[in-house]
């Protein structure tokens, strides 16, 4: 277990080194610099801009030093925030953006076995063909509509929580709600799919045929192995879900990531877009393995690393 | 398992508990506030308060709110002696150089503001070294431009041999005298500038780079001071005790939210949570409706910027072609909506002119509000455009921006039968090409960067650095030359319109729309100046009943 664990680190560490390297360059190689505005900034002060941030040194020696202060935990300072550093940006926003993914997940992914689970169970029914069809909307409906709505609802038109903006606990309802939603309608489909294929295996009619109780074949027998798609899923879902999404961000004007993600990459702030490129790739590569770990738990038959 | 689904069961019930327990309650309580805050929207974090480098419109709302100039421009736009922290000043006959006198003053911490903070502030931004977008507002002053044009890496000494030779100097603790390369008439209204306000060396050395990143790491000299900033969330000011003219602030404290979605900070206002919001297009009916709707003119213009150097537009009559075939009216009322006026001219109406009255006034009409296509397709046959040959249009991708060009793109292949291939790109990259003159058109747009004709007019001079389109015309260059010397005003504004004259016959552009925008108040709030020019935000009048 232990040699695997250190496999897959290396691996991650690879797969964020090649992700630094490749945002490096194409970011050089799209036409535009950082601080080019509108404004008649003269040659001299474009100069004088490109001098204090290295961007005057040939390439390769941007990349090492780049890496270098890397590896010593360095990111860099922000092109676009002059006084603040890559790594306080992330500081600061990726707790937002956890808080609020965090419990979203935390609500979603429960309500979403249960849901899946009651859907498989009823499978052909009213009720399954309506859970389905809920989580579809759910699924496809784009982030930025849902929040909108739920703003519109219970912000503007019933004045119950606040409608944007960030500080107490009232406001993280409205965007974990949202964010969700959305957690929850994947986690059903995952979990139906999985319940309605091991539903019907033999061990269930085995279990079923004994005598077993309805609820312990079903969660302790069944649950388990379908379960599987959605413990694969949790990874990248979670890192997703953690690292902050735009749209729902934009839309309650949260100060999370989501937007540093978006922003970052209009501004052509190198040294930012560089920082989350970064460590978006690490987290999602810890969650990946996080997810596998679960699903080697879960099922005895796979092997990790065999 | 029965408690597996017990469990999971109750955690959701639990979840769905706090959020909700959290949730409900405490609307009831309303927090405790005191007394005239106002609540307003910033949009997004500001990203740099160093008056000395700070050049977007974020940062600048702030600053011009808690530090301070040697001019404050009032409401109406007047400039007066005393507005600010100069109380008096006087100019040479030549206009080529001032001497302020400043009042009693202290910065936020007690010190007293000295000239010497002027004199710092300003050197700082023209050493090559800060690498300040604006340095390029101060190069009127003697030894300006040489200053900021020194290589950032030369040795020390040729750099302060340089600073020694710029035209600004703290003669004692309350006198400034500025010497200037050449007269600038509008000298006076760019000294309200963020760029020209004083900053205190003795801060700046203690925090360095850290500088003005938080509250405590700068000093305050304007009406009010940061009290609380939380990044990226939130921002609070407070009324500044130690402010020259405290008694004159009617507020006590400014809350801003930074909401960038302007459907949700529209929203915010609806639920009572802002007491003024900066109105999309889309709502300005709604809120004029409501009488809740103040239009603010922006000393703005959008324009397409022809490229004279591609065989396309070579010809004066095919650029005119072009320009006759746009419906300007239609343009304003039906593509983009949200109260702009369709351009008769390139300078806005709200840049004065002689007298105070607004340039357009003594420009007149010189661009038609509607299409003429006859007019147009004729002028297109006079210049020998060849049937089927394809333009490129340059926009950035703003959703409005995109609009006006599938608008224009339309325009044309209606009114002249010609295919124009539109190519909306990132912002950075329109920059890039735009520079380059990788276009054949461009819709442009242009800010002022001080309140007079000038900032729009010299974009055409031969060479200058957005006249990508490469515009040349000795006569245009000879009116922006004189006029910038001539220090009898009529005279001046004369030879500016007839610079404008000279771009409609010459056709270097072709103005499209003067942007406005609108802003909703609830009731019982008063005295916001929004400046259509510079660092637009003023709160030192404002109140809130």
């Amino acid at each position: 277990m232990l040699r695997y664990l250190l496999g897959r680190i290396a691996c991650s560490a690879a797969a964020v080194w090649l992700v630094a390297t490749l945002t490096f360059l194409l970011l050089h190689a799209v036409p535009g610099d950082p601080f080019s505005t509108e404004k008649g900034v003269p040659q001299v002060v474009l100069r004088n801009l490109a001098a204090r941030y290295g961007l005057d040194r040939p390439l390769w020696e941007q990349y090492c030093r780049y890496l270098g202060g890397m590896l010593r935990g360095d990111l860099g300072l922000s092109m676009r925030y002059p006084n603040r550093t890559v790594a306080g940006v992330i500081a600061q926003g990726f707790p937002c953006s956890a808080a609020v993914g965090l419990l979203a997940l935390s609500f979603g992914f429960p309500a979403g076995c249960l849901l899946g689970v009651a859907s498989a169970l009823r499978r052909g029914r009213v009720s399954d063909r309506l859970l389905v069809g809920a989580a579809l909307v759910g699924v496809s409906v784009p982030g930025f509509v849902a929040a909108s709505f739920l703003q519109y609802l219970f912000g503007v038109r019933w004045g119950l929580l606040p409608v944007a903006g960030w500080g107490t606990l009232r406001h993280l309802v409205l965007p974990s709600l949202s964010l969700g939603l959305w957690v929850a309608a994947v986690s059903a489909r995952l979990v139906r799919a999985g319940m309605v294929d091991v539903l019907g295996e033999q061990y269930v009619l085995y279990a079923r045929a004994k005598g077993m109780p309805g609820r312990v074949v079903v969660f302790r027998h069944a649950f388990r192995n379908a379960v599987l798609p959605l413990a694969s899923a949790l990874g990248p879902v979670a890192a997703h879900v953690v690292a902050g999404t735009f749209a729902v961000e934009q839309v309650f004007g949260m100060p999370g990531l989501g937007k540093h993600f978006v922003q970052a990459a209009c501004n052509l702030d190198y040294t930012l877009v560089m920082g989350l490129a970064v460590f978006y790739a690490a987290l999602l590569s810890a969650a990946v393995l996080a997810g596998d770990v679960l699903c080697a738990a879960l099922d005895p038959r796979i092997r990790l690393g065999g | 398992m029965k408690s597996v689904a017990r469990v999971l069961a109750v955690l959701l019930v639990a979840v769905l508990a706090v959020s909700c327990l959290s949730g409900c309650g405490q609307k009831a309580s309303a927090p405790e506030r005191p007394v005239r805050v106002l609540r307003l929207n910033l949009g997004e974090e500001p990203p740099d308060l160093d008056p000395g480098t700070s050049h977007d419109s974020v940062s600048l709302q702030v600053l011009n709110n808690v530090l301070e100039g040697l001019v404050r421009v009032g409401p109406g736009e007047k400039i007066e002696k005393g507005s600010g922290l100069a109380a008096d000043w006087s100019a040479s006959s030549d206009g080529l150089r001032y001497v302020f006198t400043l009042r009693e003053a202290k910065w936020s911490d007690g010190v007293p503001v000295r000239a010497q903070d002027f004199e710092y502030a300003w050197k700082r931004v023209l050493d090559p070294r800060t690498g300040s977008s604006y340095a390029y507002l101060m190069y009127g002053i003697k030894g300006a431009k040489a200053l900021n044009s020194v290589d950032p890496k030369a040795p020390a000494s040729e750099i302060e041999a340089k600073m020694a030779a710029v035209g600004v100097r703290a003669v004692d603790d309350r006198t400034l005298e500025v010497v200037l390369e050449r007269p600038v008439p509008y000298f006076l209204s760019l000294l309200a500038f963020p760029t020209f306000f004083p900053v205190r060396r003795d801060v700046v050395e203690k925090h360095g780079d850290a500088f003005a990143s938080e509250p405590d790491r700068m000093v305050y000299c304007g009406p009010f001071v940061i009290r609380e900033w939380q990044h990226e969330a939130k921002m609070v000011l407070e009324r500044n005790p130690s402010y020259w003219d405290a008694g004159g602030v009617a507020l006590d404290r400014v809350e801003f939210a930074m909401v960038k979605d302007q459907n949700a900070a529209v929203n915010m206002f609806d639920a009572g949570e802002l007491d003024a919001v900066m109105v999309p297009g889309e709502f300005l009916e709604k809120y004029r409706e409501q009488g809740l709707l103040k239009p603010v003119p922006v000393a703005g213009s959008w324009y397409l910027m022809y490229n004279l150097k591609k065989p396309a537009f070579r010809s004066v009559d095919a650029r005119l072609a072009f320009s006759l075939a746009v419906d300007r009216r239609q343009l304003a009322d039906a593509v983009l909506k949200n109260g702009s006026l369709p351009a008769a001219s390139l300078v806005p109406p709200a840049v004065p002119g002689p007298g105070g009255r607004p340039f357009t006034e003594a420009v007149g009409k010189l661009f038609p509000e509607s299409a003429d296509p006859a007019a147009a397709r004729e002028a297109l046959a006079r210049s020998g455009f060849p049937a089927g040959r394809k333009v490129v249009l340059l926009a950035s991708d703003t959703a409005l921006q995109k609009k006006v060009a599938a608008a224009l793109q339309e325009m044309w292949r209606k009114n002249l039968g010609v295919e124009v291939e539109v190519q909306s790109v990132a912002f950075k990259v329109w920059i890039d090409r735009m520079k380059k003159g990788d276009f054949d058109l461009c819709l442009c747009g242009w800010g002022a960067d001080y309140n007079d004709p000038m900032t729009f007019l010299d974009l055409w001079v031969t060479g200058a650095p957005y006249n990508s389109g490469g515009y040349s015309n000795p006569e245009y260059d000879r009116l922006v030359e004189e006029a910038s010397a001539c220090l009898d005003e009529a005279k001046r504004f004369g030879l500016l319109v007839e610079c404008e004259k000279l771009i409609a016959r010459d056709l270097p552009a072709a103005p499209l729309w003067w942007p406005v925008r609108g802003f909703a108040e609830k009731p019982g709030v008063e005295g916001i100046v929004r400046h259509p020019v510079g660092a637009d935000l003023d709160l030192k009048w404002a109140k809130v009943k």
